[in-house]
């Protein structure tokens, strides 16, 4: 029997549990998820401080007024920020008074930028106003420029709205005021780092400014965000990933010209797209399930994930594939990379090549070797239904024909063929080792960052003398000779044995 | 099945019987054995053909006697053939 205490306390917990869960909903999730670049300031205690009031932060300077607008009080310097969820793009609008421009540049701005438990990253972009000719202006600064960009005048003692719209996606933001026509896309500041913003600070270096209604407002008909333009020379020729939101990707890769090969893993290559250097931030191995035998122009996809912490926001991703050729006796790995570079490497152990049906996994069907006879011409299509009977009746099957390649491999190894084909290989092993006596020369130059040899050796050059060459030939001659005269004997005897 | 098919299936056949009986290596003289000393004879055999190569036409020699060892590899193919073709109509080897 079970004692009411018990059901007391699993009543408690399960209230307790539900309450917590409401204050969360009610409470926190609102205060974590909030858009900082919605305010209205009404609710905001007069004649407070900004600082401490709906998630706003910094210094005590900006004050509520009781109009529900911010001001700056006499003799104030102000430095607050908010900051909330990260966006990745935006249309924000903030209505802004002044009542002067006492100074040049911007005496009074609105940056944007991510912030961290208060701390600023530094502007991605910002506009200002400040004076220009005795007028009041608004300005801003292009990313990677120190050259000022004056956008608008702005009437002195008039409520303006100032929107600047931006996107993680082109890099850039633009600027209006009151709805007249937008500013020229410009780019952010440090693009590299540009992951999107969740924050705003407003500074004022004078009590000339009062500022109201953060907003964030659909803009219709902008045209859109405009999309990324390369900047680096090489960039068109890269495939990009962009670390914010693509931390698991992929890809196709187009196989370069091959021979033999049964490939066995794929490297790729993350490196740094905002590096004039090709800078390699990571490199992911993926194993293929099973050795496979790629054809020249298949197209290969692949597909990744990566929980390596990635600073820049956008990354180039480039790749060798790894395969092993067979042409050969010994086992050779090769690899392409995106620019269709071949490399080959010799094993360091010189293992014996297995035998290629050990890696066969599919044969062709026998189907796809018979011509196409639809759409042709009467004679046309008579002609290639003769040549697919011919064919059929007449030609192996590619598939018998690979069956009987594969039998020879497996017979290449059994005595006495083994045996033999490494005795002509000795042969020629030794015929490639001898190096004629005739002149070389040999012409070490050096070339952009490296040396490289360029044998001449073909180019006979009487460094020998007159008198010492002229022996030389009159004796490898009279030798010439007697080798083929021993041979033409031989090869007399030699037919006598056949007929 | 093609004729062709037909015909391969014959040397297939062929091949995949020998394959079976054939050994990898000779008794007391492995296949690595050989290989190694074929190596060291090619050594061997460089340095002492690179230098009389000054008067003596060594790639001429190793032309000659590739043409000779092919010659002979093709007369034993074709004495083999004859032979196992008159096995085949029962008029003794």
């Amino acid at each position: 029997m079970k004692s009411p205490l018990v059901k007391k306390s699993w009543f408690i917990g399960l209230f307790g549990t539900l309450f917590l869960v409401f204050l969360f909903f009610s409470y926190a999730f609102p205060v974590l998820a909030q858009s900082p670049f919605e305010d209205d300031f009404n609710d905001y205690t007069a004649e407070h401080y900004l600082n401490g009031q709906g998630n706003w932060t910094g210094y005590n300077t900006w004050k509520i007024n009781d109009l529900g607008r911010v001001y700056l009080p006499v003799g104030g310097n102000g430095d607050n920020l908010k900051a909330g969820e990260l966006k990745t793009e935006g249309n924000w609008r903030l209505s802004v008074n002044i009542t002067g421009c006492p100074y040049a540049y911007s005496y009074f701005n609105a940056s944007f930028s991510t912030s961290s438990s208060g701390s600023w990253s530094g502007d991605y972009f910002y506009w200002g106003i400040g004076k220009k000719d005795d007028e009041c202006w608004l300005s801003t600064i292009e990313g990677g420029t120190s050259t000022t960009t004056y956008l608008s005048k702005i009437s002195p003692n008039e409520w303006h709205t100032i929107d600047v719209q931006w996107s993680l996606n082109s890099l850039k933001f633009r600027v209006r005021v009151d709805e007249e026509d937008w500013s020229e896309w410009l780019s952010v500041s440090s693009p590299e780092y540009f992951k999107g913003i969740n924050a705003i600070r407003i500074k004022s270096r004078i009590d000339l400014a009062e500022f109201d209604d953060l907003e964030h407002i659909p803009i219709s008909g902008t045209g859109g965000y405009p999309d990324v333009e390369p900047t680096y020379p090489e960039d068109e020729k890269w495939n990009y990933i962009s670390t914010t939101t693509d931390i698991s990707f992929s890809g196709e890769i187009v196989v370069p010209e091959l021979y033999n090969g049964y490939c066995f893993n794929l490297w790729i290559f993350l490196n740094d797209r905002w590096s004039a250097t090709t800078t390699q931030k990571t490199q992911l191995i993926i194993p293929f399930d099973e050795d496979f035998r790629v054809e020249t122009n298949e197209i290969l996809p692949y597909s990744t994930t990566t929980d390596i912490e990635i600073v820049p926001n956008l990354m180039k991703v480039s790749y060798i594939l790894h395969c092993f050729n067979f042409d050969k006796n010994e086992l050779e790995l090769f690899e392409h990379d995106e620019n269709a570079t071949l490399s080959i490497y010799p094993l360091a152990i010189n293992l014996p090549s297995p035998p290629l049906s050990e890696y066969i996994t599919e044969l062709p069907e026998p189907e796809e070797y018979f011509e196409n006879c639809e759409g042709l011409t009467t004679f046309d299509w008579l002609f290639c239904k003769l040549k697919n009977l011919f064919v059929e009746i007449i030609l192996p099957t590619p598939v018998k024909k690979q069956e009987l390649e594969n039998e020879i491999t497996k017979i290449s190894t059994k005595f006495p063929v083994n045996y033999l084909s490494e005795s002509f290989l000795f042969i020629s092993d030794i015929s490639s080792g001898i190096t004629e006596t005739e002149p070389d020369l040999v012409i070490t130059a050096p070339f952009t960052n490296t040396t490289s040899s360029i044998d001449f050796s073909l180019v006979k050059l009487n460094l020998g003398g007159t008198l010492n060459l002229t022996l030389q030939s009159i004796i490898k001659t009279f030798f010439s000779v007697l080798l083929i005269f021993l041979f033409i004997k031989w090869l007399l005897g030699f037919l006598g044995d056949i007929f | 099945m093609s004729l062709g098919d037909a015909i391969l299936n014959g040397i297939i056949f062929f091949i995949q019987k020998l394959t079976n009986l054939l050994p990898k290596n000779i008794p007391f003289f492995s296949f690595e054995t050989y290989q190694t000393l074929l190596a060291s004879v090619k050594n061997f055999s460089v340095v002492i053909l690179n230098s009389i190569s000054w008067f003596f036409p060594v790639a001429l020699l190793f032309t000659l006697l590739k043409v000779i060892i092919y010659s002979y590899l093709a007369l034993f193919s074709f004495k083999t053939m004859r032979f196992l073709v008159n096995l085949l109509r029962g008029a003794g080897a």
